[in-house]
Parts: structure tokens; C-alpha cells; sequence
């Protein structure tokens, strides 16, 4: 029997991702306590090897990131949103660097719009978070209209330029009535935090070679050479023990994900946890014991309930405009103008994103008539079907969800501790299933308003996801004042645990209709902030 | 992430197949490619003369011989590197984990002697000894019910050798640049500061 190993800290996090990045070197710049962060997975792809698996990504579809999963840990069902990656840095070591903002009226639907479930806090308690999450990473945006597009500091970073397309594009929505301007992203416009200017290397998703773009792992790298931080990799969390008459988290234990049978105890002051949505209502359910049969913080019932995220409408239109593609294939033009007004009928509110697309441009092996195209004949076809500027749109639009959206375990399914697995179950709130389709006709009649107004026309016409999960996902330990109705007070902390936080996109109450990430970091921040407090102020 | 975005991300990037090429080891933390027999990984090589009378078929003249030779040869040095059961892009939205198809060398080497063999039947001669309408009307009788309307976007998607050869020049940033007529450069990394410049146009080539 291997004796378990022992680790003491002041501020336990567990799970590496982005909020935890965030937090830990937000605690490590206010207070002296002792931060620790645990982490299933390991280190991924290093910067020094990006460029190589980036090109195996470009020349075979390999996956450019080594490491990033640990194998019979997943989740099952309505999964689509949700991702294996299990690594130092999480799921933001491959994403987009797509960054805006939630609108204020997200956090406030029940009162302007009677619909979904109010935030406990506001738009403008968080605005200060968002300043501080996007200065962190460093965010590269254009201010847009201040009527549409609050905020109380300027963005740190210059805008991303546009291309000659997207100016194009800008022009054409301005004529349709929309007002567009650069999205927001985590990408260098200029040096920032030790890293280069974006070179717009077209490959932000899945990686970025340079590092221009933001991931989590520069900041814990900078915290462990500093001394700042303990990362702990490897090492697999399964339970928090509660005691029973105080309800406070004594300990954490888990088992090494290298040496199965080697175990793991860490004991702390106070635990947060960081791993998102799956895997922090995962772990809370998994804890159950004789004084808490349902799991820790869930005196509600609501622990992995409420599951939100959103679906997309998307098109491909058709214009009479001279565009290039591939110019920066990854930036876009975004607008809030239909997250702030919202619908004046009924229920909708969405983003909208434009960019340059290549979409019916590939080269072609037969013409119209079934004939064998080859060589210079090919090219010349090609580049005729070049001519026609086409640009891709899309809209997030905001679902609300059931509270029999649900995460729950699976004793089917187990892993190598015989722990069951999270399933899955995304699943509307009776009113958004009741407005869905009128939602997206609504937006697909806004597509053909605007290709009329560029005398265009849409050439593809897709939504995506459909029933099979939804995007951005967060919940399934909500944010509220009400201890009947919520997981987490308005800071993170649970309501039944004095001494247990969670922090990020499982205390979302509903997922607004854009990205998450920017919003993930954001309440991570509010949460250290808040704990800080309990812990000596570092002078 | 959806299936939509991806499939234009794909698209939009499989450039530069034509750079050099690192083979991954087990250091990178991938599986080598080897066999579990003991024996050594199959020759990838297909018959470099039927492949460059191939490519003179279905790559543009235009390119030139040495711009056709560039392509094979990039081609050929793709092929040798490529990795079967290889774990592929996960991202988020996709819980299961895909692995990279079996080695497509052995059914291409296959088809190029089914090539020759139908350029015998049917020319009376062998696919190298034709003229290029000869070839050309060889590989339209074999490819005639082919699932191809479009060229895929990667040769792995490809159902014969002359199709994934074709792929792979096609997503190359080189390729795509002529088909625009403009220095876009799509997929290669390139100066931030140049983005809001529209790209230059193509010397020699026919304005848009």
C-alpha cells in the first residue's frame, strides 16, 4: 500500500483551466496565501513545438495539442459544447480568442424581458472584472457604439485591423442597417505580456504558433517560475470530504493519473473549484455521503441543473463585392445591436458575426455538365467561381434553460476508479422551446433582409448543433442570493459550505448569445476578489 | 466549434503542404509509426514515373514543368510523413476522439498501376507513352463514377491517387493565391501590420 501524498495549502484550486489562470494570479497579486492548483491532465504541446504540430494539423488534421485528455475521462450524452481536453490550461489552450462582452440586459431578462431567470448581479458589478480579465490576457478591440457597447475603461489593446474584405463587409451592414465594427480578441495587436504581434498565421483555432494569442499557460508558467503558484499536474480530485457538523471541506482526495494506485490528499483552507461545467457539478455529486446524500452544495437540488448555452443560425451570402479571403481567416465583424434592444414582439436577442468566406469557391473536378476538369481547364474554372465575394454570417441566440437541463452520473459508464461518468442532458426552458423556431425564422428573415440590401442572396442556409448540446456552455451550479434557488451566493461561495467556491462558467444563470470565455475569467476574478479577502493582503 | 466552421477552417487552412515536413516521434507524444510485427514501416514510394506522368495530366500547365515537379514532389514528401491512427483535432463541441485513416499508400500505388494497365486495354499503350489527351481521356474513363464533383479538401478525403494528388496542390497556399490572382498568403503566417493593404495582384496574371 503506497502511502498517499500529502499536500498543505491556504487556497486549493482544482482544475487548471482559463478562470483558474486568471484567478490564481489575481490571489497570488492580493494576498501572501499559499496557492495551490491541481490539475488532471498535464502540460501540453510547449510553445517551441507549436509551429511543427501546427503544420501536421495543416497537413494531416492531427491533433496539435499532445497530452490533452485523459482517456475513459469524458462525458456522454447531449455533449455538443463540451470537450475531452483535459490539460494545464484547459480548453483555452485551443480556442478562438474570441472575446466580447455579455450585454447588461443578460443579466437582467426576468425584469426587462419576463422571461429566464435574473443574474444576482449586474452588468456594471462586472464591468471592472472584464476590464481586469481583458488587461490580464491582453484583449485587442475596437470600441463600439457606447450605446451598444458599454464599458467604463477602454479596451487595452488596439483593434485587430481589418482587411480590404471587412471593410467591404462593414460597408455592406451599415447599408442593411447594422452597425458592425472589429471583434474583440485575445490576440496582440501590439506586444503584450512578454509576447509578439499577432501574425495572422490563419490558425488561432486550433493554435496559434507565436503565442500572440492568449492561453492559459503563459500566466501559470510565469506563476511557478515566480514562485507564486504550486501546480500540481496529474493529479485527479474524486472527492471532497465535508465535515459533517460544520459542513467545512477538510480535505480533497484524489489519485495520481501516472500511478493509478497512488493517492492523493490535499488539504486546505479553502477550496474552489475551476474545472467548468462538467467537472465542477461532477465532483460535487460524486462527494455525496452520509450527511450530504445528494452531494456537497446541493441542499437546493440544483447542483448540475440549469445547463445554458446557446445555438446558432448561420448563412453564406452571396454579393457583389470584390473580396479576398483569406486575408485573416479567423477575424470577423461583430455587432450588439441585437443583444441589447432585443426583439419588440416577442422573446430574441442575439450577436451577429460577419465574416469573409471562401464557401462554392473549391476548385472543382467536373463542370455543370459532368465534364472531366483538369489542368489549366480546372484553373481557369476556379478562378472564375473566385469572382463571386461571399460572406459568412452567423447568430448566437440566447436559450434559456430547463432545470431538468441536467448533468448527472452515469453508472454506466466508469473510469479507472470506478467513478461514474457525467451525462449530459441539455434541454430548453418551455418558453425558449415554445419560441424556438419563431427565433430562427426571425433571424433567417434578418439574413435575407441584409443579402437584399448588398443585392445578394443566400447561397447556404445552416443552424448548427440542433439537440445535440449547445454552445458556450456554463451552469449547473447557478449564482443567486436565494439559498432555495441557487448553488453559489453572488461571489461563489455555496451557500452549505462555508469555505467552498466555485468559480467561472458553472455559476452562470443563463449563457447570453455570444462567447463565454471573456465572462468565464470575469467572474473568476469577482470570485478572488472576494476571497482575497479572507487571506492576509500581500503589501 | 460546428461541423460548418470546421469544414471551412479545413479549407480555408490546409496550406503550405508543400513545407517541410517534421515526422513525429515519440518524444512529441504521439505514437510511433511503427508496426506491431517488428518489422519495418511499408515504403510509402509510389512509381515516381507514372506519378509525374500523372501530374502532367491533371496539373495546370501553367504551373510549368518545375512548377508540376514542386507539386509531386511536395506531394510524395506529404505522403512519406503521414501517420495512420494518428489522433486527430478533438476541439470543443466533440466529446469522442477521432483517429487519422489507414495508410492510403498501398490502394494509390494500386490505382497507378490500374492506370497503366487501363491506358493498355483501352490506348493500346501504356499511360506513359501517351500524348496528354491520351492520358486525359484515360483518367476520365477512371474516374468516370467517382464520388468527386468538388475536390476534397485534403487528399485523405480523396477516392483515387490523381484526386489526391490534385488536393493536395489545390490546398496550398500557392494554389489558392493563383486561383484569386492576388498575394493573399492564406494559412501562412504573414505581418499583422499588412491586413488592412489589399493584396497585391499577381504579376502576369489576368485582373480579376
Amino acid at each position: 500500500m503506497t502511502a498517499p501524498r500529502v499536500i498543505e495549502t491556504d487556497i486549493c484550486l482544482i482544475g487548471a483551466g482559463i478562470t483558474a489562470a486568471m484567478m490564481a494570479e489575481s490571489l497570488a497579486a492580493r494576498t501572501t496565501a499559499e496557492i495551490t492548483v491541481i490539475e488532471a491532465g498535464t502540460h501540453t504541446t510547449s510553445l517551441r513545438d507549436r509551429y511543427a504540430r501546427r503544420q501536421r494539423w495543416q497537413d494531416y488534421g492531427e491533433s496539435p495539442w499532445t497530452q490533452d485528455h485523459i482517456d475513459d475521462q469524458n462525458a456522454l450524452g447531449t455533449a455538443y459544447g463540451y470537450s475531452p481536453t483535459m490539460n494545464v490550461g484547459g480548453l483555452a489552450m485551443h480556442w478562438g480568442g474570441v472575446t466580447p462582452r455579455y450585454a447588461p440586459e443578460d443579466f437582467q431578462v426576468r425584469s426587462l424581458f419576463g422571461v429566464g431567470d435574473d443574474w444576482p448581479i449586474t452588468y456594471e458589478e462586472l464591468d471592472p472584472f472584464y476590464q481586469e480579465a481583458e488587461e490580464r490576457m491582453g484583449i485587442a478591440g475596437e470600441q463600439g457604439p457606447p450605446a451598444m457597447d458599454p464599458r467604463g475603461q477602454p479596451f487595452p489593446l488596439p483593434p485587430l485591423p481589418l482587411s480590404d474584405s471587412l471593410r467591404q463587409l462593414r460597408g455592406w451592414a451599415a447599408a442593411a442597417g447594422v452597425t458592425m465594427w472589429s471583434q474583440p480578441s485575445a490576440k496582440n495587436s501590439v506586444a503584450h505580456g512578454g509576447r509578439g504581434v499577432c501574425q495572422r498565421c490563419d490558425t488561432c483555432y486550433p493554435i496559434c504558433p507565436t503565442g500572440a494569442k492568449y492561453s492559459p499557460d503563459f500566466t501559470y508558467d510565469a506563476l511557478v517560475r515566480a514562485g507564486r503558484i504550486r501546480l500540481v499536474t496529474d493529479t485527479l480530485i474524486r472527492r471532497l470530504q465535508a465535515d459533517a457538523r460544520t459542513g467545512r471541506i477538510t480535505q480533497a482526495t484524489g489519485n495520481s493519473t501516472r500511478q493509478h494506485a497512488q493517492t492523493v490528499v490535499v488539504r486546505a483552507k479553502t477550496f474552489v473549484l475551476t474545472g467548468g461545467f462538467t467537472w465542477a457539478p461532477h465532483l460535487l455529486l460524486l462527494s455525496a455521503d452520509a450527511a450530504h446524500p445528494d452531494g456537497l452544495a446541493n441542499r437546493s437540488g440544483l447542483v448540475g441543473k440549469y445547463l445554458c448555452g446557446h445555438r446558432n443560425v448561420a448563412a453564406q451570402i452571396r454579393l457583389p463585392l470584390d473580396l479576398l479571403p483569406g486575408v485573416n481567416v479567423q477575424h470577423s465583424l461583430v455587432t450588439k445591436q441585437f443583444m441589447r434592444r432585443g426583439h419588440p414582439d416577442r422573446y430574441l436577442r442575439h450577436d451577429l458575426r460577419v465574416w469573409e468566406s471562401s464557401f462554392g469557391h473549391g476548385p472543382r473536378l467536373r463542370d455543370d455538365s459532368g465534364g472531366l476538369l483538369l489542368g489549366d481547364t480546372l484553373l481557369a474554372d476556379w478562378r472564375r467561381r473566385t469572382k463571386t465575394g461571399v460572406a459568412r454570417i452567423r447568430a448566437y441566440y440566447d436559450v434559456l434553460p430547463d432545470r431538468e437541463s441536467a448533468l448527472t452520473l452515469d453508472a454506466g459508464t466508469r473510469n479507472a476508479w470506478g467513478d461514474p461518468m457525467p451525462r449530459l442532458a441539455f434541454r430548453d426552458a418551455p418558453e425558449s422551446a415554445a419560441l424556438r423556431g419563431w427565433q430562427e425564422d426571425e433571424i433567417r428573415a434578418l439574413f435575407a433582409r441584409m443579402a437584399r440590401a448588398g443585392n445578394g442572396a443566400i447561397i447556404s442556409d445552416a443552424s448548427a448543433a440542433g439537440d445535440i448540446g449547445q454552445e458556450h456552455p456554463g451552469g449547473g451550479c447557478r449564482m443567486g442570493d436565494d439559498p432555495a434557488s441557487s448553488v453559489v451566493d453572488r461571489h461563489g461561495r455555496t451557500h452549505q459550505h462555508e469555505n467552498l467556491w466555485v468559480a467561472g462558467a458553472p455559476t452562470h444563470v443563463t449563457a447570453s448569445c455570444c462567447n463565454g470565455t471573456l465572462t468565464f475569467a470575469a467572474l473568476g476574478l469577482r470570485t478572488a476578489a472576494a476571497l482575497a479577502t479572507e487571506f492576509p493582503a500581500r503589501s | 466549434m460546428t461541423h460548418d466552421r470546421r469544414d471551412f477552417l479545413r479549407r480555408s487552412l490546409l496550406g503550405a503542404a508543400g513545407a517541410a515536413i517534421p515526422i513525429p516521434t515519440e518524444a512529441d507524444g504521439q505514437p510511433p509509426a511503427t508496426p506491431t510485427s517488428g518489422a519495418q514501416p511499408p515504403s510509402r514510394a509510389l512509381d515516381a514515373v507514372m506519378l509525374a506522368a500523372l501530374g502532367d495530366a491533371i496539373l495546370p500547365e501553367s504551373l510549368g514543368a518545375a512548377g508540376r515537379a514542386r507539386a509531386i514532389a511536395a506531394f510524395t514528401a506529404w505522403l512519406a510523413a503521414y501517420v495512420p491512427v494518428a489522433e486527430e483535432m478533438h476541439g470543443y463541441g466533440y466529446a469522442e476522439l477521432t483517429y487519422t485513416r489507414s495508410d492510403p499508400a498501398p490502394g494509390w500505388r494500386a490505382q497507378l498501376q490500374a492506370l497503366d494497365l487501363l491506358a493498355r486495354r483501352i490506348r493500346r499503350r501504356g499511360f506513359v507513352q501517351l500524348d496528354l489527351a491520351g492520358r486525359r481521356a484515360v483518367l476520365d474513363a477512371a474516374l468516370r463514377g467517382g464520388r468527386h464533383g468538388t475536390l476534397p479538401s485534403s487528399p485523405l478525403g480523396a477516392d483515387h491517387v490523381a484526386v489526391a494528388l490534385l488536393a493536395h496542390w489545390a490546398a496550398t497556399s500557392e494554389a489558392q493565391d493563383l486561383a484569386y490572382g492576388a498575394r493573399i498568403g492564406a494559412g501562412q503566417c504573414r505581418s499583422l501590420a499588412e491586413t488592412a493593404r489589399r493584396p497585391l495582384p499577381i504579376v502576369g496574371e489576368t485582373p480579376r
